[in-house]
């Protein structure tokens, strides 16, 4: 394990960007608009601002615990097992693992909801769960490169597709629905930013793929511009919905931006939001697939298993899963719960583990 | 099955079952020569008009030794040897054995093949383009490899020589330039070709399939052609062509998904029309993809995502047909298939009437009988159409062969289905290689220096370096002038 991971598996890394930006651009771009502006109103631009701020941050963080480790070995599973010992750390690994597993169902049993509701209310879920978990097991046994091929693919696609539809949308953006500017206390900004940061998580992934990356020196910097980019479209698409919708229709919508979209008419085509929905299931195959390499390559560290056995066993258990969580509401409770764990694994864990490896930088120089 | 013969005695009864094998001890030579050979193999003026004539002219002159027969034989390349695969080679290739006397096992090899039932030049016929040269192989191997010499004027282009199929021992060039091509391509290319155990290669188009990194893709992984400046445009960029004796397509290597839309008309277009076109053909081929699919999509889920004007249209062309859409779809689909395949086993004279028969009058007698809409038959055609646009036909035949399962992707599950469709060629695609080398490159992994003649054609002031996946042992091609600095408007 000393020498380095061949090249075969590793990417460039400039693709360190398309599976970073992948990951944090979840179907929640499509509908978080309500919960961030239900306490800051007008004002939800500036709690969007504290959390991009934040994420430079930790992304910055994880690059100076990423650093300090051995190049082979710059994962989260080594560096618990250096840091916390052996039970504990196996037992982190284990549960940082779940969280992995758990991200990528909730983005997978999401969107198969939202298709659910937006566009076929009385389809089964089975025959196109299926044949989703198929495709997903076809993607995640491709490697690592496929995994990060795909990335680009959903990132290109997301590139080509929104910046048109932006551009439509300008006419019937009210500028003024803006204003008034800062009228919200402290408080209030604190609490959207939270919502903000529920929804903005995905930086993490970098603590899995670390060591498939080539030159990693170089690699930081597109980890900050995917974190820029990433919140700029969030940005955007906070905006977007604040200047198109009202605040008080704002807090009746679901999903405003497929609803803002849905309003364009092209001469050939119109209604395109469910365009965008379909289109969204490349994106989140990339992002479960990420999600799921990287669990199916720690579960290897970690048990010296077999990685397709993994994958297997990960996918039975996606099955398990959708057999128990069946409604709308159950579905808000698991999202919940993961975009909670999400929020202490990116604000309190990377801290503590940046402060650790800080202090024995400092020990062992001295 | 070993149908190689042990030794001489062994050969010529084998080949003696066969009724053109011919073997004459000649009278007049002193002492008495026995010659063999196949008559079908070898041409017959040759064999009279200097063979015969030139033993006969030097009747005189004692034989001491076979090696004498070289003096005075006026053919080059006579091999004398007593190995028994070389004359059993040989003897299959056009050779006629020259023996001292029948126990004797050591052989002369007077090459006097014939290229009779060869054709001697070849239009482009499969890869047409209307500028640029219209020289193609042959079946020929020698013709090929002297029509890529006459325009490739260097000895670093290399072809190492290697034998392939148990019963027709074909001989397979391996063409390179060397201190260009990566080597590890080349030796790639060798080992996975040495190690095709086959019996006949028909074809190159064959060894293509033996050697490709995976056989279960309906993707073509290497690009077979005809036409002379696409096998050399291959060779100069640090790719490594394959020909096979007796076949008339090069195969050339390794291949990424956007060498598929490139013709060489790009090159003898201005840029912005080569780049326009190309272009043009990829935008064919996505079109041929999903167009039938999205209509399927579209009439049986989605009509509101038609605006009202062209809804009525689609509404009022559709009304009278009793199938649901997929169906309509697929036996329309099928019969273009039909047209097609038929079209390109008949003679070309009714083939044009099976056209007019198919195409115009079926469609039309199809709209009118209310089995299909005349919508749906202008998107058919429009796909088949635009399927063709590839210059590369194993391509074309992919996309025709992936709108089917598409198809029924859209009719499950609408446009969702589609985009699953969708999702499993990106995987499909990502996850193919080519000699190793991955298939979408150079969008992923991305390769923003490869750019430049990949779906678009730039100036040939850009194109100057080889591209960096190919891992060429030097990157330069050629060196363009540099531009001066332009100045401004009336302005010296």
């Amino acid at each position: 394990m000393s020498n380095a991971i061949s090249e075969k598996f590793t990417v460039s890394p400039i693709h360190l960007f398309f599976i970073m930006y992948v990951s944090i651009v979840d179907i929640s771009i499509l509908s978080f608009q309500r919960e961030v502006a239900m306490d800051a109103g007008q004002d939800a631009w500036v709690s969007i601002l504290l959390v991009w701020l934040s994420s430079h941050i930790l992304v910055w963080m994880m690059f100076k615990i990423l650093s300090n480790q051995n190049p082979v070995n710059a994962d989260f599973v080594s560096i618990n097992y250096a840091y916390f010992g052996k039970f504990l750390g196996a037992c982190m690994n284990q549960a940082i693992i779940l969280y992995f597993v758990l991200t990528a169902f909730v983005m997978y049993r999401i969107y198969l909801e939202a298709i659910l509701v937006l566009i076929f209310p009385t389809m089964s879920l089975w025959p196109i769960s299926l044949v989703f978990i198929v495709l997903i097991y076809y993607a995640v046994s491709g490697g690592f490169q496929t995994v990060a091929g795909l990335c680009f693919w959903a990132f290109f696609i997301i590139v080509i597709l929104f910046p048109p539809l932006l551009v439509l949308l300008i006419p019937f953006l009210h500028p003024q629905n803006l204003l008034p500017f800062f009228d919200h206390s402290p408080m209030q900004i604190l609490k959207s930013s939270h919502q903000m940061a529920l929804n903005f998580y995905g930086a993490e992934v970098l603590l899995g793929i670390y060591p498939y990356i080539q030159t990693q020196a170089k690699s930081q910097k597109w980890a900050h511009i995917a974190i820029g980019s990433a919140a700029l479209m969030f940005l955007v698409a906070m905006v977007v919905a604040l200047l198109y919708f009202g605040q008080d229709q704002l807090h009746h919508l679901v999903w405003p931006t497929l609803k803002a979209i849905g309003m364009l008419e092209l001469p050939l085509f119109q209604r395109l939001e469910y365009l965008v929905l379909s289109v969204w299931l490349l994106k989140t195959l990339a992002s479960v697939g990420v999600g799921l390499w990287i669990s199916c390559h720690s579960l290897k560290k970690l048990w010296r298993t077999k990685p397709s056995n993994n994958l297997v066993v990960i996918l039975l258990l996606f099955i398990i899963l959708q057999l128990f969580i069946k409604d709308p509401e159950q579905i808000i409770t698991a999202k919940m719960l993961h975009t909670n764990i999400g929020v202490y694994f990116a604000y309190i864990y990377i801290p503590i583990v940046f402060i650790i490896t800080m202090v024995r930088k400092k020990f062992s120089k001295g | 099955m070993s149908v190689d013969a042990k030794n001489l005695e062994q050969l010529l009864s084998m080949s003696q079952q066969s009724g053109d094998f011919a073997t004459n001890t000649l009278s007049f030579t002193q002492p008495p020569l026995k010659i063999s050979y196949y008559k079908t193999l070898i041409d017959g003026k040759l064999l009279q008009q200097h063979f015969m004539s030139a033993l006969q002219n030097h009747n005189e002159i004692e034989l001491q030794r076979l090696e004498d027969i070289r003096a005075f034989l006026p053919i080059d390349g006579i091999e004398i040897t007593d190995k028994i695969d070389v004359i059993q080679s040989k003897l299959l290739k056009g050779h006629a054995i020259v023996q001292w006397n029948e126990l004797d096992p050591t052989c002369a090899l007077v090459p006097l093949a014939s290229k009779d039932g060869i054709r001697k030049t070849n239009e482009t016929e499969n890869e047409f383009s209307i500028l640029g040269p219209k020289v193609g192989f042959v079946e020929d191997l020698d013709t090929n490899l002297h029509l890529l010499r006459s325009q490739m004027n260097v000895p670093n282009l290399i072809a190492k020589e290697l034998m392939i199929g148990s019963i027709s021992k074909s001989k397979v060039m391996i063409l390179y330039l060397d201190g260009v091509t990566n080597n590890e391509n080349i030796a790639k290319v060798e080992k996975r070709l040495s190690a095709i155990d086959m019996d006949v290669i028909f074809d190159t188009l064959l060894l293509d399939q033996l050697i490709a990194d995976n056989s279960l893709s309906p993707f073509p992984l290497f690009i077979a052609t005809e036409r002379r400046d696409r096998v050399i445009y291959s060779l100069l960029l640090g790719q490594v062509a394959i020909i096979s004796e007796g076949s008339p397509y090069f195969v050339t290597g390794p291949s990424t998904l956007f060498d598929f839309f490139v013709s060489p008309e790009d090159y003898y277009l201005p840029w912005v029309l080569g780049s326009f076109f190309r272009a043009i053909r990829i935008f064919g081929v996505i079109f041929s993809l999903f167009a039938s699919a999205m209509y399927v999509a579209i009439t049986t889920y989605h009509y509101e995502v038609i605006p009202r004007d062209l809804l009525v249209r689609l509404i009022y062309s559709r009304q009278n047909v009793p199938f649901p859409p997929v169906l309509e779809v697929m036996v329309l689909e099928t019969t273009v298939e039909f047209l097609r395949e038929a079209g390109a086993r008949l003679p070309s004279r009714i083939g044009q009437t099976l056209g007019v028969v198919g195409g115009i009058i079926l469609g039309t007698a199809a709209v009118e009988a209310a089995l299909t809409s005349n919508i749906l038959i202008i998107i058919v055609s429009l796909s088949a159409l635009a399927s063709f646009v590839t210059p590369i036909y194993k391509m074309s035949s992919t996309i025709r062969f992936l709108r089917f399962p598409i198809i029924l992707l859209a009719d499950f599950w609408g446009s969702v289905g589609i985009f699953f469709g969708v999702g499993f060629l990106l995987v499909h695609i990502t996850r193919l290689r080519s000699l190793g080398y991955p298939y979408t490159v150079p969008m992923y992994p991305l390769r923003l220096k490869d750019f430049s003649d990949s779906f678009v054609r730039s100036s040939l002031q850009i194109t100057n370096m080889r591209p960096s996946y190919l891992k060429p042992v030097s990157n330069i091609r050629y060196r363009p002038k540099k531009v001066n600095k332009k100045s401004d408007f009336n302005e010296e």
